[in-house]
């Protein structure tokens, strides 16, 4: 297990670096001089073409890029154009909204399928089976930004009940500010892997061993859930581990409707200031996190499945 | 969607007067030379809110969340546009006080300068400082840090530095008396100076620590200071000044900014209470909010005008006629009700209603027939295809572009809209590549009280306005900005609004601009300035 782990741990080297140049070579491409952007409108050539120099974005952009492959190597990202601060103290102050964030909603999302994919496999073609795909697709093709306006109107505004933005202090203050978002999200994300899990409940009910279970007399709760459940999973296991490229993606939106001060926001605002070094920052890191979800995803299976030897 | 940094660009010029005739306007404009008078379906300025409401008796102590769009890159005040959260740690030695009642004109005092004096050839000034002021870390203020601070704004990457290009030496005269010398006379130097860029920051502190480092730890005069910031600025706290000079200022414990760039998120943190004040209200949501219990619709003046621009670099917006086809092939008046919801009164100078504003210069008529005799008369009498810049995201913007295009199209202009990011838009403004670029709505480029903040507007294209204009526009606005006597700076301004925005237009102008504040009803004493700027030394919050 240690072994394979360090492996894909290696494997995640070349990805990265990969990434860093696509990212650096991409964000050079799109014009906008940030040193411009930062001076505004009424600075004079002298004062960007000095900020250009002390930025060092007048120097070549392979010297720049060595500049920053170096420091990330060390996990330190320079300092940000915009802000003028560390790039890696920027990224750790935010990212623990934003893990919470991404756990919050996976939770959600976890605490829905599973009870109503097993209702509607049970309960196939009939009505609860109908009521729940149609609902669920509906959340499915609904935007994320407008799902989280009708939730904030309803349960923050209308009701008084959550916080329809910003994030409170101290855990307990950090969950309650991030309910609305986190229901916005697992709720987009749950009809996918209700559909797969759905699916899967339902060819695995089929299956003789679950016809040898029922005819040992366990009960259709402990043949669900013990022994169902368990070997339906490991397909909506591969299907959660594909999402969570989309998870991160939807974290972005989900952040600036609710005024979240995560990663999110932060990547947008950079991008709006061409901070090359917090962009860079930013992708290495969410491009580590999508490497070890996937690692997660893959320990998952020999967790899940005792066939599976890693 | 806010173009970066150009939005939170309040240059302030600021005026002392300020802002002709605010309650004269609604019907404004009669026709004295030619053209279209002003009437318009716009709502009336007299019941514009300038700041003033003064109801109750204030309590002191709260707290006050603001949610704005931006948050500051640094609280170096040389370097960073201006933005509300900075302006409240830092003095300048003059100020604006908003009018008291609505409709009112804001009124320039001396702050950090108890008072100055200007020599009879207006090259030197002198200020008097004011005795007994202290910084927020209690060190008292001296001649030396004001000397000090204003050689920070001379620094060619300092956003004063265009305003101090004709400053040739600042020295002390006295221990609290500072002497500021000009090569030409700058008679809207007081106005020019009360705008943060020309904060006072203490010299030792300043030094000792660098900008880099100050900007993190300001220290100022202002009414409230720094008690912490998340890294990249998105909430600030700030908390009462102990030291601050206005004796009970402020009222308030705390100020509380947050940056939310979503407009409905900030909407919604006010309409749920967890935000007092929302800034950059959508001008599309201002009628409905108007009717929300619970909140106020704060609609104000602001000194500039939406300024969209040709590029009169480029063949054949080169052309004056070609130019003043297109004014007069915009329909004006359904822009300023489809785009702006009817709010804002239609725009005659290239600034807005600021300092020496005339009534009289003519407004466009949309007039298609007037339109298609002068594109005639230009190197492209059949027509032409263009580009039309715009941000994407900015939907108002988009709806102009939209009404441009059609309206447009029947002289034979034919428009295609590009949608580029606001960063790419602003490289290529700046690059010169572009035909005509529409900004968005709060992107006015001169937002000052006295129309001298255009100096050298008109004169390169880094001062945000394109291409140089024609040598007369030019050598008007010298004169101008260089003239002493009221009445020759009053009949010279007129005459350069009226060649900038009628003989040969400029920019195409459309509106003059408002300021739009969400704010709670528990909510009293909130100041805004038409720089945008609000004053927190007066709010309060009922309990």
């Amino acid at each position: 297990m240690l072994k394979y782990v360090g492996l894909r741990l290696l494997q995640a080297i070349p990805v990265l670096f990969g990434i860093t140049i696509a990212s650096f070579i991409l964000i050079h491409l799109v014009p906008g001089n940030p040193a411009r952007i930062q001076l505004g409108p009424r600075a004079t050539a002298v004062a960007v073409r000095q900020l250009d120099r002390r930025l060092g974005l007048d120097r070549p952009l392979l010297s720049q890029y060595i500049t920053f492959l170096t420091g990330a190597v060390h996990l330190s990202f320079g300092e940000s154009l915009a802000f003028h601060q560390p790039v890696g103290g920027l990224i750790r102050s935010k990212v623990g909204a934003t893990t919470l964030l991404m756990l919050y909603s996976f939770l959600i999302s976890l605490l829905l399928t599973i009870p109503f994919a097993l209702l509607a496999a049970v309960k196939r073609e009939r009505a609860a089976d109908h009521a729940i795909r149609i609902v669920g697709m509906t959340l499915f093709v609904m935007p994320v930004f407008w799902l989280g306006l009708l939730l904030a109107l309803v349960f923050g505004l209308e009701l008084g009940l959550l916080p329809t933005g910003g994030y409170g202090s101290g855990f307990g203050g950090a969950l309650r500010s991030l309910t609305l978002p986190a229901v916005t999200l697992g709720l987009v994300m749950a009809p996918l892997f209700l559909r797969s899990l759905r699916a899967s409940v339902i060819q695995t009910l089929d299956a003789g061993f679950i016809e040898a279970a029922r005819a040992r007399g366990f009960s259709e709760h402990r043949v669900l859930f013990r022994h169902c459940l368990r070997n339906a999973s490991i397909s909506t296991v591969t299907v959660i581990g594909l999402t969570m490229g989309a998870l991160v993606s939807g974290t972005v939106v989900v952040e600036n409707v609710f005024a979240i001060p995560g990663l999110g926001t932060l990547l947008v605002s950079s991008v709006s200031a061409r901070d090359f070094p917090t962009i860079q920052g930013l992708v290495v890191v969410l491009a580590l996190a999508v490497v070890l979800i996937n690692l997660l995803t893959d320990l998952a299976y020999a967790a899940i499945d005792p066939r599976v030897r890693l | 969607m806010h173009w970066g940094n150009w939005s939170g660009w309040r240059w302030g010029a600021i005026g002392v007067s300020g802002l002709a005739a605010l309650a004269i306007i609604a019907g404004c404009g009669s026709s004295s030379k030619s053209g279209s008078s002003g009437k318009n379906s716009s709502r009336s300025e007299a019941s514009f809110y300038t700041g003033w409401t003064p109801g109750g008796t204030p309590v002191r102590g709260g707290t006050v969340t603001i949610d704005a769009a931006e948050a500051p890159s640094s609280f170096d005040p040389y370097i960073d546009p201006a933005l509300n959260s900075v302006a409240q740690v830092y003095d300048e030695l003059f100020e604006f006080l908003p009018g008291k009642g609505d409709g009112s004109q804001p009124v320039l005092v001396p702050a950090l300068a108890s008072s100055w004096s200007v020599s009879p050839d207006h090259l030197t000034y002198t200020f008097h400082i004011r005795p007994g002021v202290r910084f927020s870390n209690g060190q008292p203020l001296t001649g030396e840090d004001v000397v000090f601070s204003l050689k920070q704004a001379e620094s060619p990457a300092a956003l004063g530095y265009t305003i101090t290009k004709t400053w040739t030496k600042i020295s002390l005269a006295g221990p609290m008396t500072v002497k500021l010398q000009l090569s030409k006379p700058q008679s809207a130097l007081p106005e020019l100076m009360a705008v943060f860029s020309f904060a006072i920051v203490p010299k030792n502190v300043w030094e000792h620590e660098g900008a880099k480092v100050f900007g993190l730890h300001p220290i100022g005069t202002g009414p409230f200071m720094v008690k912490s910031a998340t890294p990249g600025f998105t909430k600030i706290t700030e908390v009462r000044n102990p030291y601050y000079w206005r004796s009970g200022e402020p009222y308030l414990n705390e100020l509380v900014f947050n940056q939310v760039e979503s407009d409905n998120a900030r909407i919604l943190g006010v309409r749920s209470g967890a935000a007092t004040i929302a800034q950059g209200i959508p001008y599309a949501q201002v009628a409905s909010l108007e009717k929300t219990p619970g909140v106020k619709m704060l609609v104000g003046p602001e000194w500039g005008a939406t300024d969209n621009l040709f590029n009169r670099a480029k063949a054949p917006f080169n052309e004056v006629n070609v130019r003043k086809a297109l004014m007069y092939a915009t329909p004006r008046e359904e822009i300023i009700k489809a785009v702006y919801k009817g709010i804002g009164t239609p725009a005659n100078s290239m600034w807005g209603k600021v300092k020496y504003w005339d009534p009289n210069v003519p407004l466009y008529p949309y007039d298609l027939a007037k339109a298609k005799e002068l594109l005639k008369a230009s190197s492209v009498p059949n027509g032409f295809n263009m580009t039309i810049n715009i941000a994407d995201g900015e939907t108002e913007g988009e709806l102009l572009a939209s009404i441009l295009q059609s309206s447009w199209a029947q002289i034979g202009v034919h428009a295609t809209i590009q949608s580029i990011s606001a960063a790419t838009l602003f490289t290529d403004f700046f690059a010169g590549k572009y035909q005509f670029l529409v900004l968005a709505p709060e992107d006015g480029l001169l937002t000052g009280d006295d129309p001298s903040a255009a100096s050298g507007y008109f004169e390169s294209p880094e001062a945000g306005y394109g291409p140089p204009a024609g040598p007369k526009i030019v050598g008007l606005l010298r004169k101008a900005t260089t003239s002493t006597g009221e009445a020759l700076r009053t009949k010279l301004f007129g005459e350069l609004q009226y060649d900038s925005y009628f003989q040969e237009p400029v920019a195409q102008v459309i509106v003059n601009l408002v300021t739009l504040n969400l704010v709670s009803n528990s909510l009293h004493g909130f100041q805004v300035l038409p720089n945008s700027f609000t004053r927190m030394e007066l709010a309060w919050v009922q309990k």
